[in-house]
């Protein structure tokens, strides 16, 4: 496992069995929640911010732009999957579209942050392996180290031009 | 935010872009969170606004020390916008009447 790097105008990666399976299933169940949108959940509160404190003010920004950040959070999920399948995978993706991955690896990190209730600590702190959220706590690492990998491809790509 | 460690990069001179207060009267602010990287928030603040890296840099600073950072001021509608399209790339972003 290498993370992303840049090729030229394309950004290139790596999946084995089990990380091509992991990034699927994690897409499934994103999509899953954006699409239903679940009321006083805290991943749709924290995928779906109030922009405003009063209300009044809040509902109209909603009903203003609810649904055009549904469908861009779902267009970047499926621009993601579209390159996804069974492992191992050699995932080639053009630079210009990595603005478009991007937000979905924050989303799919924020999702398991506001389901652990992730605060700064936890984020620096070491997994502890009795914890019951070591597994979903190493998969929000492995997603931030895979984002990082994509942000510095995209800017090694963007210097070669 | 998460820490991460990024490289010396040129620097750019900020272009000058104030208006007077009464011009701006809504504040778009951007919240610190404990998930998001550092390197993305300074990605993403560039990529909308069309911050020079030393600025993006400083805003997500702010945002990552101080726990918020008012990242852009203008019309109601300007601020919706701008809202959203935070919201769109996963920021925690609110909208504030300016005092």
């Amino acid at each position: 496992m290498g993370g992303f790097t840049a090729d030229g105008a394309s950004i290139r990666c790596s999946l084995d069995v089990e990380e091509a399976a992991l990034l699927s299933r994690l897409m499934a169940e994103l999509r899953a929640v954006i699409e239903q949108e679940p009321q006083g959940d805290p991943v749709t509160d924290r995928l779906f911010p109030a922009a405003y404190e009063e209300s009044e003010d809040q509902a109209a920004y909603q009903d203003l732009v609810g649904d055009q950040l549904r469908t861009e959070k779902l267009e970047g999920i499926r621009a993601v999957e579209s390159v996804l399948g069974p492992g191992p995978l050699d995932v080639s993706v053009p630079a210009s579209e990595i603005a478009t991955w991007l937000p979905v690896f924050t989303d799919l990190r924020l999702a398991i942050g506001a389901r652990l209730e992730v605060d700064e600590s936890k984020m620096e702190s070491s997994i502890d392996p009795d914890d019951p959220d070591a597994a979903p706590m190493s998969i929000l690492h492995w997603l931030g180290w895979m984002q990082e990998s994509l942000l510095d491809a995209l800017r090694r790509s963007e210097e070669a031009i | 935010m998460e820490e991460t460690i990024t490289t010396p990069q040129r620097i750019e001179e900020d272009v000058v872009d104030e208006a007077p207060e009464a011009d701006r009267p809504w504040l778009v602010i951007v919240w610190n969170d404990p998930i998001n990287l550092m390197s993305y928030v300074t990605w993403v603040l560039q990529k909308l606004f069309g911050y020079s890296l030393p600025k993006a840099t400083r805003l997500m600073l702010q945002v990552h020390n101080e726990g918020k950072s008012v990242v852009s001021s203008g019309s109601r509608e300007k601020s919706e916008l701008d809202c959203f399209r935070l919201h769109a790339h996963g920021l925690w972003a609110t909208i504030a009447k300016s005092d």
